[in-house]
């Protein structure tokens, strides 16, 4: 199995089988472009991703290598959320910052299966839960007014639930 | 970096792609809410969005399961209507193959519909391609309403389903209400949506008389048929309405390769109308619900019923669904013609289980003429009266339906003196836990042989009554026979 080296942003290499680096539309498009079939010494940086979060995600390609390509979206059917797979569901047992930057190299490296399960995790998250309770969930900060809240909520009256 | 107590910002683009998983209720009710960022990113969240549900007058989701039957069905006879190539367009319509309950994904919930939810909502989605309007109760003003919304949505429209339910029933016992509005929307339906390639209507009321005159001179007038791939009408109205457009419209439009008929043909003269379908019509009818007040399927069926049915063969090969009445007729019969179909996925049987023969006869019979229904899917079965689990049991289930991933069976009586339970709709008695126990017991024996079926995924067994309007539901899934629960109805 021919082996390519990859750089991470923090500048370790990591040897990867080339059908497992292909599995990323980035990556692949890079080596066709370059034509590049096997490790010719030079590493290929991944300039947005770290050692950590690159290790995972080569730890998830190799889970999934031989899984059937991703059927293409049709953005109008049903984006059901609970079909992740058990593996998927331990594998993203991670903290929340660690679970946003699995998403932004997924959506760098486009990789649409982790980039899927991924959001759907995410989604899980929030869907059901109250304003407050996804700030508290993310630590977010309510950066608006109490007029402008209220200016939404007026807004939004029509499909509050009584 | 400790991140748990970090600020989290999201790069926009991720949050894109988050939002794209979350329910339409979530999205609009609870995301715009959250921070600045999130309420800008919502809205080109929810104006991507082509399709949309709505549950209007109803703030309780328990809807879902009402909805499930029919739309299982709908989903079945319109997946066949798709193109072998469909573009994304017209992609949009759920799939079958598995168990799918309703959509929660593109479903928002309002209690009220008012001017000002209105123009919110064609503000918030303004390109929708399917629509689903679920109108749990009558409102008088629904037509208006859904006026505006076609009007809002009219060059962009390609799937229609419109489904009015009824969480109770007062008029169960009574004529159903008649609603004249649906003869207007189906006027509009015909004139202003061009695009529109799938049409739903399922009311389980009147859209014309009570009575309709018998000569037959009032139709309903559908010339939307001329454009349609998919078509469903299922009311409490007699399908002859429906045949004079059928005979207009949809024999010269090719593309219209699947029509639903719901409403009964329960007259003999249009059973008889509909055997002399144009053989290209009739084999694009994938769906019929048969009252037929003859010994079609018994005993004592005469020639011209062995011939009808004959021709009834011939001409409707492709049906996918069927509903028959089987009161008076036999069960054994039917299940026997029914196997002739050879494209039924799905089948609901109305039966009176006194003058039907256990299924267990067929054991006594060789396995070579067992009759089966090799592509059935979804059987669902209702009886007025059952002495026993055992009159649904036979050693050949596996072998007459081998790719059968749902049963329902419903009882209105029910007793079993084997699990020592009994179930009536008109008994005023409180059920004690006791006696649920026992009715759980009788429905774990059902569901032990009918998962012998090889493809059986889920198995529902649900007694109704009438004076308490309870319901006892139990849902079986294969391997972990676990039961979801015993529901009460409000």
């Amino acid at each position: 199995m021919p082996i390519i080296k990859l750089l991470s942003s923090d500048e370790e290499p990591f040897e990867v089988d080339v059908d497992i680096a292909r599995m990323s539309i980035t990556l692949r498009t890079m080596l066709d472009d370059l034509g590049i079939e096997e490790d010719d010494g030079e590493p290929i940086p991944v300039q947005n991703v770290n050692s950590s979060i690159l290790r995972k995600v080569i730890q998830w390609c190799t889970y999934h290598k031989n899984d059937p390509p991703t059927p293409d979206d049709d953005e109008q059917r049903e984006k059901r959320t609970d079909d992740i797979p058990s593996w998927d569901a331990d594998f993203l047992k991670v903290d929340q910052g660690t679970l946003f930057e699995i998403i932004l190299a997924a959506n760098y490296l486009d990789i649409k299966g982790l980039l899927d399960v991924t959001c759907k995790t995410v989604a899980n998250m929030i869907r059901g839960k109250t304003p407050e309770e996804i700030r508290k969930t993310f630590n977010i900060k309510n950066d608006f007014t109490p007029q402008e809240e209220e200016q939404i909520r007026r807004e939004n009256e029509w499909c509050e639930e009584k | 970096m400790d991140h748990q107590s970090s600020n989290i910002v999201f790069p926009d683009v991720c949050l894109l792609m988050i939002f794209e998983y979350l329910p339409a209720q979530d999205l609009v009710v609870n995301i715009p809410l959250v921070c600045r960022q999130w309420h800008r990113l919502h809205l080109n969240a929810t104006q991507v969005r082509r399709r949309l549900s709505l549950v209007v007058n109803q703030k309780n989701k328990s809807v879902s399961d009402i909805l499930f039957n029919d739309s299982i069905l709908a989903s079945l006879i319109f997946d066949q209507a798709q193109p072998q190539n469909a573009n994304k367009t017209s992609n949009i319509i759920t799939d079958s193959s598995e168990l799918n309950f309703p959509d929660i994904w593109s479903r928002l919930y309002l209690p009220t519909l008012t001017r000002k939810q209105l123009i919110g909502l064609s503000y918030q989605f303004p390109h929708v391609e399917s629509l689903e309007i679920v109108q749990v109760i009558d409102h008088p003003k629904f037509y208006r309403i859904l006026r505006f919304l076609f009007n809002q949505w009219k060059n962009s429209l390609v799937k229609l389903s419109i489904w009015t339910l009824y969480t109770s029933r007062p008029w169960l016992y009574k004529l159903p209400p008649v609603r004249h509005g649906l003869r207007s929307i189906i006027k509009y339906i015909n004139s202003h949506l061009k695009h529109l390639r799938h049409l739903l209507i399922v009311d389980k009321s009147h859209i014309g008389p009570h009575i309709w005159p018998t000569n037959q001179e009032l139709t309903i007038d559908l010339k939307v048929l001329k454009r349609l791939h998919g078509f469903c009408f299922y009311t409490k109205d007699p399908a002859y309405v429906l045949l004079d457009s059928f005979l207009r419209y949809a024999t010269f439009n090719p593309d219209l390769k699947s029509i639903m008929i719901g409403s009964f043909t329960n007259i003999s003269e249009q059973f008889d109308t509909m055997l002399h379908f144009d053989e290209q019509l009739a084999s694009r009818i994938s769906y019929i619900n048969l009252r037929h007040k003859s010994d079609l399927f018994s005993k004592q069926a005469s020639e011209k019923d062995i011939k009808d049915w004959e021709i009834f063969l011939t001409k409707y090969a492709n049906l996918i669904g069927i509903t028959i009445d089987l009161t008076y007729q036999n069960f054994m019969i039917t299940i026997r013609c029914l196997s002739q179909l050879p494209n039924i996925k799905y089948c609901h049987l109305l039966m009176n289980l006194d003058l039907v023969e256990p299924l267990s006869t067929f054991d006594r019979m060789p396995s070579s003429t067992i009759p089966q229904m090799l592509k059935l899917e979804q059987l669902r079965l209702t009886i007025p009266r059952c002495d026993s689990h055992d009159v649904l049991q036979s050693r050949h289930l596996a072998t007459m339906f081998p790719n059968l991933k749902f049963v329902q069976i419903k009882f209105v009586a029910h007793q079993c003196l084997e699990c020592g339970y009994f179930w009536n709709k008109n008994s005023d008695e409180n059920y004690s836990t006791e006696h649920i126990g026992r009715f759980k017991q009788c429905t774990i024996q059902f569901a032990n042989q009918w998962f012998a079926c090889p493809q059986l995924k889920a198995i529902e067994l649900v007694c109704f009554g009438k004076i308490k309007r309870e319901k006892l539901l139990f849902r079986w899934k294969k391997k972990r026979q676990q039961a979801f629960g015993v529901e009460m109805i409000d």
